[in-house]
């Protein structure tokens, strides 16, 4: 969708006209619950939050103006309920981390990339994926939040600095050591 | 960090960051998206319930506060003077035509269907500042007697 359809699409959403919310959480739903699902670990954690996202939007979508940032406003809105959600266990005592249920949940098979006809660049990739995932998992919720925002949310990252509160540099310098971690977990995998 | 040393590292996270795109996608299934949408659907209507249900509520507040206000003048002994110079009969005669007035357009508001439960757009909506900011003005000209 172009930058005049989403604005459309917005300023119908802003009215609380049904078609366009449910054409939102059609159009967005599969990077919000990527970055969901990749944040706590768990599909159905992911799916509640999921949920829980959008119908943030729907009760607060009249606050936002839109200044052509409303993906940083989506995002953060998940990133928060995921934070949310992580207080209130640590308050419970369940778990610290977010990272109790990583690598307990297989990704569907029908969602991983589609067959190459190469068995073995298969074999490869996926195994490629599983360690990612995993070492994923070992990254620190700050680590693992910056990449993940840039890579479901699509944002920049100074957008990504703004949306966490945080000076560029310190964003940039997170990131690039989040991704070193993540190196560092495939090498010692090999 | 200098703007030059920012740039260079960006350049060097967004490189690296290639790494995540062998990350396998991770896709909600669709009844769960169907359930999402079904569960905006609701939230909308709620909402919107709860939105209109404050609007009469507002007027109706509206009305009860300039009801009590034209009692309580009623118990109270008139000034000499209106502030703006014109008799106090005048004024509340000029008062009472626009409480009348904007009690009229209350009724219809209601009579049209903003209780019974139908979609108050944005026309409807603005009606009734309308009405209400005549109420308003209605108030303060009984404030200022």
């Amino acid at each position: 969708m172009d930058k005049a359809g989403l604005d459309e699409l917005l300023e119908r959403a802003r009215r609380r006209d049904p078609a366009a919310l449910a054409n939102l959480v059609e159009r967005f739903s599969s990077r919000v619950f990527g970055l969901l699902f990749r944040l706590t670990g768990r599909r159905d954690v992911a799916e509640d939050l999921l949920q829980e996202t959008f119908l943030r939007v729907v009760r607060e979508i009249e606050r936002y103006e839109h200044t052509g940032k409303f993906e940083s406003w989506l995002f953060r809105i998940a990133a928060n309920l995921v934070r949310d959600r992580a207080r209130s266990l640590g308050r419970r005592g369940e778990a610290a981390s977010l990272d109790a249920g990583w690598g307990d949940e297989e990704v569907r098979p029908a969602a991983r990339p589609a067959d190459t006809g190469d068995p073995l660049g298969r074999l490869v990739q996926r195994e490629l994926g599983d360690r990612l995932s995993a070492g994923l998992g070992r990254l620190s919720d700050a680590e693992r939040e910056i990449i993940l925002l840039r890579h479901y949310a699509e944002l920049p990252f100074r957008e990504i600095a703004d949306l966490l509160g945080i000076p560029l540099g310190t964003a940039l310098a997170r990131a690039h050591r989040a991704l070193q971690h993540l190196r560092a977990e495939l090498a010692d995998a090999d | 960090m200098k703007d030059d040393d920012l740039d260079n590292l960006e350049q060097q996270v967004e490189r690296e960051m290639q790494l995540l795109r062998h990350l396998p996608p991770a896709e909600p299934d669709a009844a769960c998206v169907a359930r999402v949408q079904a569960a905006v659907e609701r939230e909308t209507i709620g909402v919107r319930r709860k939105r209109r249900n404050l609007t009469v509520l507002r007027s109706a507040l509206g009305l009860a506060a300039a009801l009590a206000l034209a009692v309580l003048l009623t118990n109270r002994s008139l000034p000499t003077a209106a502030p703006d110079g014109g008799s106090p009969e005048a004024t509340i005669a000029e008062w009472a035509a626009a409480w009348d007035e904007s009690s009229t357009r209350v009724g219809e508001l209601l009579a049209d269907g903003l209780v019974s439960g139908s979609p108050a757009g944005t026309s409807t909506e603005q009606m009734l500042d309308d009405v209400l900011e005549s109420l308003d003005r209605s108030l303060s000209q009984l404030e200022a007697l």
